[in-house]
């Protein structure tokens, strides 16, 4: 009998075709008849959009149609509707869209919307969140009380977009007490952008009244409601479609820019293709957030975490978008991994006049994780410490309670420590070479983003099987490799005799997307569940031909066998021909959602996730070599403990993890994003957004944590969000101890990290916010 | 508007070209076809200078060799790995930007890029005492100092760079360069080439740290009496720094600029000395 | 203005919209081969790399005018004869393959990079396949799996033919 495939490195199908060129991605696609879209933007941070003409751009050659406001009507956000697909009456960021063109050629749309007369008054922009939260500061959402709330329960006022906050025990208390030691940061990140290789495209077509949108994303059926939403039609009158991703990380889990092709594609009754451009990416991406954090903790001499307290701001940018979700995570992230007698915290979205942000691998997990395991370094050296030591006794294990009140089960940090103590023996020694050498550990705790899914399996006549989901390969390989290997072993056939269908909103039932780390979880536990009906009829209807009790059969090898009678067996396309004599084809249906775990009464409030349905731990620690002339960092070694649950598949998890890790290299040291006086992003392409390069990767060390619970099918978890969690605060912290300064800021670029060797760099003061009662 | 590109088979007829029609010179194109998202218009017209083979040579000639403006970045460091007198300018040549650029980029596109700061090759050239050789007119030729042709670059009018000479023998040099990545690829944030000749005399040239390319004459003198210690180096480049005149740009703000532009001449000088 | 050239072994013929029109684009937009990406556009990223006459080049950074009478390779042409290379075979064994978007570039550019250091006899490490690397981003891999399949390419080259060691 053929071992099973769960825990097999099972190949990617989709490797040869992207090894030929053949592959073709959303970029890659058009049609006879197409028109192109060029989005006139606005090119100041702030104004009032006094007047729009739009007749000097449809006098030209080869124009068929210019929208804006007027022909989108709807709000969208996610836990606030702010934001409208053109400005509308108000500009709140550079690079807005303020109308489209769809025209012949792209350079006639280009052109046209360079004609479009736009007239403007400026106001005074809010380009920091220090500017936005001071008193008196001009709301950049006059509208704010107005806007629909899609979530319920985040306090909102003024310039804060959302409030979240958590409080369990008694702070006040812990902080008072005369045993404790007070240890308190500031912390200030940048943001990042996601760079994935193919920019945001889509290509609307509208037929018999319906709008067909193939595009990049991760997630079909939002992009069908949020084109429902901004176009006033149903829901029902949208159908996604999506080839393969050419990167997401995050950024393409928002609907962005599909709303303006259908728009166009009904206005115009031909293919209207929008395709970013690199400059529109780096100017307006919806990149992971800036952040500023004030963090302080009360903490025993024997390293008792009495109380935690922190404020976090989040930058959303002009619209409130992903953030008001992710204030939730904060609390989960920044107030995880340790265990902790009181907490208090309240993270906030605030708006700037800047481009909105959004989602990126991890989210705020990853300033997070480097603001906590900073901060822990500090603690240790407070109370005179071994940053390891500490760590071992003071991580969260079984029965202990989180931020929000809920009891987490199983230990899981201190195995994973003790698994990272092994990976370091094998590490090369510091460089005698005049650098700076110093080494940095990092806990972190993540979550798997359950949520709903649906999966529909088809058992075919060849015996082979066809998966049917709204799931999308963004390059992660789980809808090439873990899901079919799900199905597959439920159907005792090979994972390559599964066929997955691409993503169709019209084929598929709902599913919340490719992201949060909850393919493999949610989609393969659906998918676990279709394929488990599939075989108890498929058993059912071989019992019948083999007169046996299906608690008898094995189903393996493409075969149905009777167990201890190897000569009674039918191969599966005879049973299936069997059922198809007698009740038709053999399908089934599965579903899946998280438990939806709640927070302790009164711990939190506007949490859009209270508790974590299925947490996700990891350990890393790396070395580094600092270069005290040049503030240059060199990272030696690189080691990783991840907690996975179950392995579905080992190499393509340790894929995700180098891919993830190096990510969070640029992350840490050298992508970095910042703006002009007139709020424009000034990296405007590759030139000067510093991704890293195969020069600045190392191979990374991995072990994989396997036993930990999981709801997850075949107790996994999703392994692709959290590599990225945990770098910026290895290497944070491996620098820190290398130029005994504290690194407060992200990116440590070169010039930070000399700055703060050469004192010129002081942890940030922030004295717009404060942990305790002020603002 | 759609520019026009226009074909010489000779430096006479490209410098015709450029008079009669006002021709752009065009050779490895990586800086020309980068111009609209530097929000430059392109030219009206432009001339390709890949079929010019007389532009494509490495000529030595005893005590000096002279470069092609057609000869690439990487034909350039092949040309050059034996030369050890040239070990700068070879390392300018195989190090700048990535591979595939320094397959593409060319000499004459180095000289001719008058808004790029970052080159390598002109501060390597500087320390050298490069002298361009230019064809003001069809069939005429000329040398002007490289340091002489970057102050003038506006007034280069209708001249085509035919090659740059480069004083081959009895010297050692050496180049630094600093990117913000630690394998480069990037452009760097400063560039610090130096070349002594037999005699010990120095010659500084430096890039990406202030606007333009130039010589560090301040540093220069502060060394020509010889002392050339670590110590002695890094009190005259700090001292002289202010004549780079070190700029705030995107990568990096002027003060880390000048910060390393002395660490990279105490390493490049320590390297000839 | 017709401009013609040898394109993966075959002649073309084709009006650019503008001689300075990039050879990415003219691949992709007018003979509708997109197998030759263009992420970045201005040189960055390698994505468009290119063979011309032989040597990887970036597409996006060369206008079809200076294309005229060469001869051009993309990732399209990397099996002539229907087989793999050797390089195509190491990144499907080793599972390196992720979103995809970089192959097509990361190809040519090692595919180049493999042959000269054959015929330089030198030997391929995994330094040396980084710094060939230089210039062609990789968003999702880390580089790693990569530069091993690189490295597992020169090794079963320089085990079909004698040579020098070609894995260090």
């Amino acid at each position: 009998m053929t071992a099973s495939p769960i825990g097999d490195s099972v190949r990617r199908r989709d490797a040869p075709d992207k090894l030929r060129g053949r592959t073709r991605f959303a970029i890659d696609r058009g049609e006879p008849g197409m028109l192109h879209v060029a989005l006139r933007r606005a090119e100041v941070a702030a104004a009032r959009l006094l007047r729009v003409d739009t007749a000097p751009a449809l006098a030209l050659e080869g124009v068929h149609a210019v929208v804006t406001e007027a022909d989108a009507p709807g709000l969208y956000g996610v836990g606030v509707a702010d934001h409208p697909l053109f400005a509308r009456g108000v500009i709140r960021h550079h690079g807005e869209a303020i109308a489209a063109v769809a025209a012949e050629t792209a350079e006639q749309a280009r052109a046209a919307a360079a004609a479009i007369v736009v007239e403007l008054e400026p106001l005074p922009a809010h380009l920091t969140m220090a500017e936005a939260l001071a008193p008196g500061a001009r709301e950049i959402h006059p509208d704010w009380r107005s806007y629909e709330e899609l979530v319920a329960g985040g306090a909102r006022a003024g310039n804060v977009a959302w409030e979240a906050t958590a409080e369990r025990g008694d702070v006040d208390a812990a902080f008072a007490r005369s045993d404790v030691v007070i240890v308190e940061g500031t912390y200030a990140t940048g943001r990042q952008n996601q760079a994935s290789l193919e920019p945001r495209v889509a290509l609307a077509r509208y037929e018999d009244g319906r709008f067909t949108v193939e595009t990049s994303t991760q997630y079909p059926w939002a992009v069908k409601a949020a084109i429902a939403r901004q176009l006033g039609v149903s829901p029902a009158a949208v159908r996604i479609t999506v080839p393969p991703v050419g990167g997401g990380f995050g950024q393409k889990f928002e609907s962005s820019i599909e709303p303006v092709a259908a728009v166009l594609a009904r206005q115009t009754g031909r293919p209207v293709r929008l395709a970013l451009s690199r400059e529109e990416e780096m100017r307006t991406a919806l990149c992971r957030e800036n952040a500023e954090i004030r963090i302080r903790s009360a903490v025993t001499a024997d390293g008792e975490i009495a109380a935690r307290e922190a404020t976090v701001l989040l930058d959303c940018g002009a619209y409130g978008g992903e953030q008001t979700f992710l204030t939730s995570l904060v609390t989960h992230t920044l107030m995880g991994s340790y265990r902790l007698g009181a907490v208090r915290l309240r993270s906030r979205a605030v708006y700037t006049n800047t481009a909105p942000t959004g989602a990126f691998r991890a989210c705020c997990g990853t300033y997070c994780t480097f603001a906590l395991e900073r901060h822990t370094d500090d603690i240790c050296a407070a109370i005179g410490a071994d940053r390891h030591a500490f760590r071992a006794g003071a991580v969260i294990g079984n029965g202990d309670v989180g931020p929000t009140g809920q009891v987490f089960e199983g230990d899981v940090l201190a195995p994973m420590l003790a698994r990272m103590n092994e990976l370091r023996e094998r590490r090369p020694g510091p460089p005698a070479d005049g650098r700076l050498y110093g080494t940095g550990v990092a806990v972190g705790t993540w979550f798997i983003f359950a949520g709903p899914s649906a999966a529909t399996v088809r058992l075919n006549p060849d015996g082979g099987a066809t998966l049917i989901t709204a799931g999308v390969e963004i390059g992660s390989g789980s809808l090439v490799q873990a899901l079919p290997q799900i199905v597959a072993e439920r159907l005792g056939i090979a994972p390559g005799d599964v066929t997955v269908a691409a993503a169709d909103t019209d084929a598929a039932g709902f599913d919340m997307g490719v992201g949060g780390g909850r393919t493999t979880v949610s989609l393969g536990a659906a998918s676990r569940g279709a394929a488990d009906e599939v075989r108890r009829k498929l058993l059912e209807h071989a019992a019948d031909l083999l007169e046996a009790a299906p608690e008898d059969l094995l189903l393996a090898d493409g075969e149905v066998r009777v167990a201890g009678a190897p000569a009674s067996r039918r191969t599966i396309d005879e049973v299936v021909a069997h059922a198809h004599a007698v009740s038709g084809p053999l399908a089934g249906d599965g579903s899946f959602t998280g438990p939806g775990l709640r927070a302790a009464p009164g711990c939190a409030a506007g949490h859009m996730i209270e508790a974590l349905d299925l947490p996700v731990f990891a350990v890393h620690e790396c070395d580094v070599a600092v270069d005290p002339d040049t503030g240059h960092v060199e990272v030696l070694d690189y080691r990783v403990v991840q907690d996975v649950g179950r392995a579905i598949n080992p190499r393509a998890i340790a894929e995700q993890i180098q891919g993830g890790v190096v990510q969070g290299l640029g992350y840490a040291l050298h992508e970095e994003i910042t703006f002009d006086e007139h709020g424009q992003v000034r990296q405007g392409g590759w030139e000067s957004y510093r991704l890293p390069l195969a020069s600045d990767a190392l191979p990374v060390r991995i072990a994989l944590h396997e036993g930990a619970p999981s709801v997850g099918p075949h107790g996994a978890k999703g392994a692709g969000e959290v590599p990225i969690l945990n770098v910026a605060a290895a290497v944070g912290c491996a620098i820190t101890d290398a130029i005994d300064r504290p690194m407060t800021r992200l990116p440590m670029t070169p010039v930070r990290v000399l700055a703060t060797i050469l004192g010129h760099e002081q942890p940030p003061a922030l004295p717009h916010i404060s942990t305790g009662g002020g603002r | 508007m759609t520019a026009e590109v226009l074909r010489a088979t000779s430096a006479v007829e490209a410098v015709s070209l450029i008079g009669e029609r006002g021709a752009v010179p065009l050779a490895g194109a990586t800086w020309v076809m980068r111009a609209p998202l530097r929000g430059e218009p392109h030219a009206d017209a432009y001339v390709a200078l890949t079929g010019v083979d007389e532009l494509g040579e490495i000529v030595r000639d005893g005590a000096s060799i002279t470069i092609g403006a057609c000869v690439s970045h990487d034909a350039l460091a092949a040309a050059l790995c034996r030369e050890p007198s040239l070990r700068g300018l070879w390392d300018a040549a195989a190090t700048s930007a990535t591979p595939a650029v320094r397959r593409m980029a060319t000499v004459g596109g180095a000289l001719g890029a008058a808004g790029f700061r970052s080159s390598d090759l002109l501060p390597a050239l500087l320390a050298l005492g490069a002298e361009v050789q230019l064809m003001p007119s069809p069939g005429e030729r000329r040398g002007l100092p490289l340091e002489d042709y970057l102050r003038r670059h506006d007034e280069r009018g209708q001249a085509l760079v035919c090659a740059v000479r480069v004083p081959a023998a009895g010297r050692a040099s050496a180049h630094r360069r600093l990117c913000m990545r630690r394998g480069g690829g990037d452009y760097p944030v400063a560039i610090i080439s130096v070349a002594v000749s037999a005699s010990g005399e120095l010659r500084v040239g430096a890039g990406s740290v202030g606007v333009t390319p130039r010589r560090w004459h301040g540093l220069e003198r502060a060394l020509t009496d010889g002392a050339r210690e670590p110590e002695a180096v890094r009190a005259a480049a700090e001292a002289a720094i202010d004549e780079l005149e070190p700029r705030d740009g995107v990568q990096a703000p002027a003060w880390y600029r000048g910060h390393v532009a002395v660490d990279l001449a105490v390493a490049a000088i320590g390297e000839v000395s | 203005m017709g401009v013609a050239f040898v394109l993966d072994g075959r002649s073309v013929t084709v009006e650019p919209p503008t001689p300075l029109t990039s050879l990415a684009q003219v691949l992709r937009e007018t003979l509708l081969l997109t197998g030759t990406k263009l992420a970045c556009g201005e040189g960055f990223c390698g994505s468009c790399t290119v063979h011309l006459d032989g040597e990887p080049v970036l597409a996006c950074l060369t206008p079809i005018a200076l294309v005229d009478g060469r001869a051009v390779a993309t990732v399209e042409g990397l099996e002539p004869d229907g087989h793999w290379s050797a390089l195509q075979q190491a990144m499907a064994e080793r599972d390196a393959v992720q979103c995809g978007m970089c192959f097509p570039g990361m190809l040519m550019t090692l595919t180049a990079f493999l042959r000269d250091e054959a015929e330089a006899g030198r030997a391929v490490t995994a330094d040396s396949v980084r710094a060939a690397l230089t210039g062609n981003v990789c968003r999702c891999t880390g580089y790693q799996a990569i530069v091993e399949a690189t490295l597992d390419a020169a090794f079963d080259a320089a085990a079909s033919i004698p040579g020098p060691e070609a894995r260090t």
